[in-house]
């Protein structure tokens, strides 16, 4: 678009690039590590990262400035993986998650019993482990992890992020947590085989 | 202390125990401490009931390394050196 054409409501073209790379280009690195947990791959994640922002350029003139940059990108984010990427991507043995919410959400389902998950061995997991056991997670688990345990966002901010009621919210990271408690007890339990001081990153 | 006995006594002889309900409301509100989503009260009601509750002691702290251990022990993806080249390009088009 050129300069004389622009019509919004940031005066010219450059001040609106000049607010554009203001609210958002210093988030790229947050956005980049959601889109490869999403993905799982890093080309797609590099596609998914520059769609987000083009999109974002386009609805710009909608985005108040100084309010949740961040959750709205992410929240951007999130739907063009939906839209665009969740079909192409690899996904093993995926699972509607409202069948697995309905199924932890049910009675018969007991919390897990963590007296054979120690602190002393989830602190010897290393990051590859913890990563791998993350990415072994159905996507929508693995989202709500992402961004409640990585990037810090309130319930409130997730809900929007992924539109669903904060109840919902509860319940999925409280099914998500379970289920990544179980993987990291399969990795904790292979370590008690092994010379734990010769597995251990400094 | 006496509950915290019995509870190491019950595992060393692989006697699964746990008081359910106490611990899978505890559960939820320790998520709502941990993830900072708590009220005074809430946080106030949970340390007094974990310092007297052994199954829940352990599950707050199984639950905090857990948290932590996500956080900060999987390593960050490097952003692509020309990544931020390809998005101003496009942006100009």
């Amino acid at each position: 678009m050129s300069n004389d054409m622009y019509q919004g409501k940031y005066g010219s073209k450059e001040e609106k690039d000049k607010a554009y790379e203001k609210e958002f280009m210093h988030l790229l690195s947050p956005l980049y590590n959601f889109a490869y947990r999403l993905t799982l791959d890093e080309d797609n994640a590099n596609d998914l990262v520059q769609d987000t922002f083009l999109k974002a350029y386009r609805f710009f003139e909608s985005y108040e400035q100084g309010t949740n940059a961040k959750a709205w990108l992410f929240r951007i984010l999130k739907n063009s993986f939906i839209n665009d990427y969740r079909k192409k991507s690899k996904e093993p043995n995926k699972v509607d998650y409202q069948d697995v919410e309905a199924y932890y959400n049910s009675d018969d389902v007991n919390e897990p019993i963590t007296s054979d998950l120690r602190v002393d061995s989830i602190r010897d997991l290393i990051g590859d482990e913890v990563a791998m056991a993350l990415n072994s997670l159905d996507v929508d688990f693995r989202t709500i992890i992402v961004l409640c345990d990585i990037e810090g966002f309130t319930y409130e901010e997730m809900a929007k992020i992924l539109d669903i009621p904060i109840g919902t919210v509860r319940s999925r990271l409280h099914r998500a947590r379970s289920i990544l408690k179980d993987k990291l007890r399969e990795y904790a339990g292979q370590m008690g085989f092994k010379e734990k001081t010769n597995t251990k990153e400094s | 202390m006496e509950k915290g006995l019995l509870s190491s006594i019950q595992s060393l002889l692989g006697i699964k125990k746990t008081p359910k309900s106490c611990c899978k409301d505890c559960l939820s509100l320790l998520y709502t401490v941990l993830d900072g989503e708590a009220t005074e009260d809430e946080i106030k009601y949970l340390n007094e009931h974990v310092n007297g509750c052994s199954p829940c002691y352990q599950h707050y702290h199984i639950e905090k390394a857990v948290k932590e251990l996500v956080k900060y022990k999987i390593a960050k993806k490097e952003v692509p050196s020309d990544l931020i080249n390809c998005i101003k390009n496009k942006l100009n088009q």
